[in-house]
């Protein structure tokens, strides 16, 4: 994680100290590859090369080059492991001056002058006194403190108009912040958790703590894949980004699974594109949906959902499975208890993290637990009381993907619904409900042959998806590495989109004879969140500043309304009568 | 011989002419050109005479670049000089934008000391290019000549005398890597210019933001003032205002008071007057019935009484008229005094609301003075801009100028082009004179025969040949004249190797030249060239 962090740093450090052509001069110096690919520097980009500049050299080495190349005198760089003032570069970070000024303002200023920092972070940009005003108490004038905030350089000016300024955190010096405001999991609480958390049916052993470190893991392999991605595959990632679409993956995975089985692994892999959580717009504003959800898989055991939720995420070497999800964005809950899950979620607050569970079924058996469950379902405020501590609250922003056993017995849904708990996974997930046909038994069957005598090489095609979906989310996450280099886009809803799902309701509600419908209305807020992360795909398909819902989401969204509307209206209509009605 | 080497024809012929034109006549043509200028030299005599007549091949380099190919002298006689201008401190005007990006008044002292740093190249350079031809007019005849001959291919093992070269495929190809270097220089310098152009925009279009934001905060911030303000001024002249008409309320009840008191006595007067007019007439009634019955005593009587009651009359008529007249001027004072309060009042009203009048005065003047920067620096940055974008036409201007320093023709590797020419030797005492006859056209000699029927045999021998086959090229012409002769003279050990492979490609002393000779003559007479006259001549003196 350190090196990682600083590699980081190197890379603000270098964009800020040096001009483009500077960079260029020093990547060329040192006979990096990237560099070579340009005739002079006004054809790269700048991240990109002050990124592989800072990927390649050591401490030593960057001394070096501020050595011998002058750096711009009139920038700072208050970072965890550099500090560069008046053109002079320190191999000793800042932080701890920032945290002891941080320490003055808390006892000057008390709640004020964390709130006006905390108006800082949410604006992630420069800010005037107006804009830090509008976020702060009637009455409280932050003028004084951030006049204190900037002579402790824990803000500095980004803009001075006439009469007017602007301040802001030093991008570097953001982390500290959000660390010690508790915006993201802070050290020192992290600290004080371990000694405060004590568990009550799990022994002595900081579960916290130790997920904390789990975390650490998976932030540090995303960023190792995402930095590998952008050094080594990052031209072709884009060039394949140009083509693809839920289509091209869903031609993908019929090619391997069969036009049965792959549309689970389909919504697992758009799921994963939905966890970016990008914001959902429409032609006039905001609509405030965002596109992440969770994904549910009911049905008899050996129906291929664990197979869908965890195998092609997760990949499964022993079966020639590559993973196909984000690195470091998925925890596998498998043979977790929800006492325990409730617990580790603390570390997870300000993150967005996917959990597996492959038995959500058995979860709720555990007395006590459904509402912090559907709590955790909803994102929701978690709170945990038990006779020797308190668990929270805290906000839980991560989201699911399980599988739900269910025995049909042929029946399908009347069994499923009158599991009591059905009813509170349906409400906040996107459910797919299946049994074991002979259709998909088939399909399973050759599948495992298939894959057991090599037939299905999905090695390739697992690390284009997965170079492009961890590229997508980076980008719409605003990761460090990209941040710079490439817009986060919102997904707009068009008129027509909503056309296309009322045309899929009316089509539905006329097949249903009789008054009343037995499936919620929720059904369509799913498949417009389904549309909206499949469209996700088409990043680099789009020019403008938004991504426009595409069609072929559209498609396959209403394919999953038109059928689950079917299941839950036991089967009152067949999905092909409406689809075919529907001409998709 | 180079691997990539095109021995391109001597004699090609025009659209025109479907006759094969051999490589007999050739030499027989060239025969009788030389023989033709060897008299015009006036070397009748014996001693002086024709000593070689040798096919050579002058090496030009073709070495691919962009999409054409760099046309490289191979003898290095030629060179182009080309004219490289220096391009502004590009690094010191992104350095000072990047540094104003952040500081309006940084960047209005950026835009100040860049005013000027665009609007022309910091001085030109230049840089000579040795062996690059690059007259274009030789270019395209060279293009054309192997357009031509297109459908000679590229080959090995072509036996041909080479003009000796004083450049080797290396040589040409670091030439041509010269003209590479400054391409791309050129693109480098329209990048940094499109870079710096866009940095400019970037900048610009921030700071107007910044000025957009800027007006919306003086105007909230005015508008917040005024808004905290406006409430105690209401309240100010609303109480003003009360006590302006609580005075004038007062000052109007005193007023009526006085003037009711008055107006009081002005009625009882009245009414007395009118009661003294009844009684008046009374008594004039009454002293007429007295004059009537000659009552002198009562005559008096009624008369005195008339009198007391006339003046009785002016002295209340007088004060109904001064009570009038009080009233009036009390009125009038009052109305005056009034007017008085009530401009003091409106003073003093007036003062008030000049407060927020004077705040949206000034949050209008500081918007428009914003308002009057943007456009001042959109004009000022719009200056540089213009002046970038007539330095990148320039540039591109060059860039074209480079391009067309390549022939469009593009061959895969760098290669020899061998352009053939004749050079013939006349020996005049120790001297040897040369003369050269570049490669020519060869027309249809049906359509000369039917042009000149009659005439053609009058005509100089040469003056014949040259209508049937013409040097295709001044410029080739100019190329080979100049470069052959200049080098020749002014480099003995050329001058030397070129005379060695003179003879070593003579034809006057090769196996076949008789029969050769003979048989080109023929051919030519064949197709009215020239006649039995001439074909016997040459044949008497060459073979």
């Amino acid at each position: 994680m350190a090196v990682e962090d600083k590699v980081v740093e190197r890379k603000i450090l270098l964009k800020r100290a040096f001009p483009r052509h500077q960079l260029f001069e020093i990547g060329r110096k040192l006979g990096i590859p990237y560099f070579e690919r340009f005739e002079n520097a006004w054809g790269i980009d700048e991240e990109q090369a002050a990124f592989e500049i800072a990927s390649t050299i050591s401490d030593a080495k960057l001394k070096e080059i501020f050595d011998t190349h002058k750096p711009r005198r009139w920038v700072v760089f208050r970072g965890k492991h550099y500090t560069l003032e008046n053109g002079a570069l320190s191999l000793e970070g800042s932080w701890e001056t920032i945290k002891s000024s941080l320490r003055q303002i808390e006892k000057k200023y008390g709640k004020n002058g964390l709130e006006v920092l905390k108006a800082f972070l949410e604006a992630g940009k420069g800010c005037g006194l107006r804009d830090i005003a509008s976020n702060l108490k009637h009455g409280i004038d932050p003028a004084p403190i951030v006049a204190d905030l900037e002579k402790l350089k824990i803000v500095t000016v980004s803009y001075r108009g006439n009469g007017y300024k602007e301040w802001r955190i030093l991008e570097e010096a953001s982390p500290l912040i959000q660390l010690e405001l508790g915006i993201a999991p802070p050290k020192r609480a992290q600290e004080a958790a371990s000694q405060k958390t004590v568990t009550v049916e799990e022994g002595e052993v900081d579960y916290v703590a130790l997920e904390r470190q789990e975390i650490e893991k998976m932030e540090n392999e995303l960023n190792q894949y995402l930095g590998d991605l952008l050094r080594n595959r990052l031209d072709a990632t884009i060039k394949f980004g140009k083509t693809f679409s839920i289509t091209a993956i869903a031609d993908y995975l019929m090619k391997l699974f069969g036009p049965v089985l792959y549309f689970d692994s389909l919504l697992s892999i758009t799921q994963q594109y939905s966890l970016a959580d990008v914001e959902i717009v429409h032609e006039r504003g905001k609509t405030g949906m965002r596109t992440g959800w969770n994904l549910a898989l009911f049905g008899e055991p050996g129906t291929g959902k664990s197979f869908s939720t965890r195998d092609m995420i997760l990949g499964k070497p022993d079966a020639k499975i590559p993973p196909h999800g984000i690195p470091g964005r998925n925890r596998y809950a498998g043979g977790m208890t929800p006492a325990r899950f409730i617990r580790i979620g603390q570390a997870y607050v300000g993150r967005t993290f996917n959990f597996i569970v492959p038995e959500f079924n058995d979860w709720f058996k555990y007395k006590g637990m459904v509402e912090p469950l559907k709590l955790a379902m909803e994102r929701g405020l978690i709170k945990y009381e038990l006779h020797r501590e308190v668990i929270g609250p805290y906000k839980f922003s991560g989201f699911f993907s399980v599988n739900y056993n269910v025995a049909t017995y042929g029946r399908g849904y009347e069994v499923t619904i009158q599991d009591p708990n059905y009813v509170a996974v349906e409400d906040r997930m996107l459910c797919r409900l299946h049994r074991l046909t002979k259709q998909r038994f088939i399909e399973i069957a050759q599948s495992q042959i298939k894959l057991a005598f090599g037939e299905i090489d999905i090695e390739k095609g697992a690390k284009k998806i997965r170079d492009h979906l961890t590229l997508v989310y980076a980008i719409e996450t605003q990761h460090p590495l990209v941040k710079a280099r490439f817009p986060q886009k919102p997904v707009l809803i068009t008129p027509k989109a909503y056309e296309i799902i009322e045309k899929a309701r009316n089509a539905i509600l006329e097949q249903i004879p009789r008054e009343s419908v037995t499936f919620s209305a929720r059904l369509e807020d799913r498949a417009m969140r389904f549309a909206c992360s499949a469209s996700l795909l088409n990043y680099f398909q789009s020019s403008f500043d938004y991504i426009p819902v595409s069609e072929e989401a559209l498609k396959y969204a209403v394919q999953l309304y038109v059928e689950e509307a079917s299941v839950r209206s036991r089967q009152e209509f067949t999905p092909e009568e409406v689809l075919t009605k529907l001409q998709l | 011989m180079l691997k990539n080497t095109l021995v391109l024809p001597f004699a090609v012929s025009a659209k025109d002419r479907c006759e094969v034109f051999t490589l007999n006549m050739e030499v027989a043509a060239v025969l009788l050109l030389a023989e033709a200028r060897r008299r015009k030299l006036g070397f009748f005599e014996a001693d002086r005479k024709t000593v070689f007549v040798s096919k050579l091949h002058y090496p030009l380099w073709f070495v691919p670049w962009e999409d054409g190919s760099l046309v490289i002298d191979g003898l290095g006689v030629f060179s182009a000089i080309i004219k490289c201008p220096a391009l502004p401190d590009v690094a010191s005007f992104i350095e000072d934008v990047e540094r104003g990006v952040s500081d309006r008044k940084r960047f209005w002292a950026s835009l100040e000391k860049h005013e000027k740093t665009f609007v022309d190249f910091a001085g030109s350079v230049e840089v000579k290019v040795g062996a690059l031809i690059s007259d274009r007019e030789l270019l395209s005849a060279v293009f054309e000549y192997v357009g031509e001959a297109s459908s000679t291919q590229f080959g090995e093992n072509v036996s041909v005398v080479l003009t000796p070269p004083k450049l080797d495929v290396h040589g040409a190809v670091e030439r041509a890597k010269q003209v590479s270097h400054l391409h791309k220089q050129v693109q480098s310098e329209i990048s940094s210019l499109e870079y710096v152009r866009s940095l400019l925009n970037e900048a610009v279009s921030l700071h107007e933001q910044m000025i957009l934001k800027e007006i919306e905060f003086t105007r909230e911030v005015y508008d917040g003032e005024i808004a905290k303000l406006r409430p105690t001024i209401e309240r100010k002249v609303d109480q003003l205002e009360r006590e302006r008409d609580a005075e004038i309320a007062k000052m109007n009840r005193i007023v009526e008071n006085e003037v009711k008191a008055k107006e009081r006595e002005r009625g009882k007067r009245e009414r007395e007057l009118q009661r003294l007019e009844l009684q008046k007439a009374s008594f004039v009634r009454r002293r007429d019935m007295c004059r009537r019955r000659n009552d002198e005593v009562g005559l008096a009587r009624w008369e005195h009484r008339i009198r007391v009651c006339e003046n009785r009359i002016r002295e209340v008529k007088r004060r109904i008229n001064d009570l009038a007249e009080f009233i009036e001027e009390a009125r009038r004072q009052n109305e005056a005094d009034i007017e008085k309060l009530r401009s003091s009042y409106q003073e003093l009203i007036e003062k008030e609301k000049s407060r927020i009048i004077s705040l949206e005065t000034q949050r209008d003047e500081n918007i428009e003075s914003k308002q009057r920067e943007m456009e001042t620096l959109k004009h000022a940055t719009a200056k540089i801009v213009n002046n970038i974008e007539e330095l990148i036409n320039r540039e591109r201007e060059r860039e074209k100028e480079l391009k067309e320093l390549a022939i469009p023709w593009r061959t895969d590797d760098a290669s020899l082009v061998c352009l053939p020419f004749y050079l013939v030797g006349y020996q005049n005492g120790k001297e040897t004179q040369l003369q050269i006859f570049p490669p020519v056209r060869v027309k249809s000699s049906k359509g000369i025969m039917k042009a000149f029927k009659k005439t053609l045999m009058g005509f100089t021998l040469s003056s014949r040949i040259k209508l049937f086959q013409q040097p295709r090229s001044k410029a080739l012409e100019r190329m080979l004249d100049f470069a052959l002769k200049k080098t020749e003279k002014s480099d003995k050990a050329f001058s030397e190797v070129l005379r060695q492979a003179a003879a070593s490609a003579n034809i006057l002393a090769g196996q076949n030249f008789r029969e050769t000779l003979i048989k080109g003559l023929e051919e030519l007479k064949a197709e009215g060239w020239i006649g039995q006259k001439e074909v016997d001549t040459l044949t008497k003196l060459y073979a």
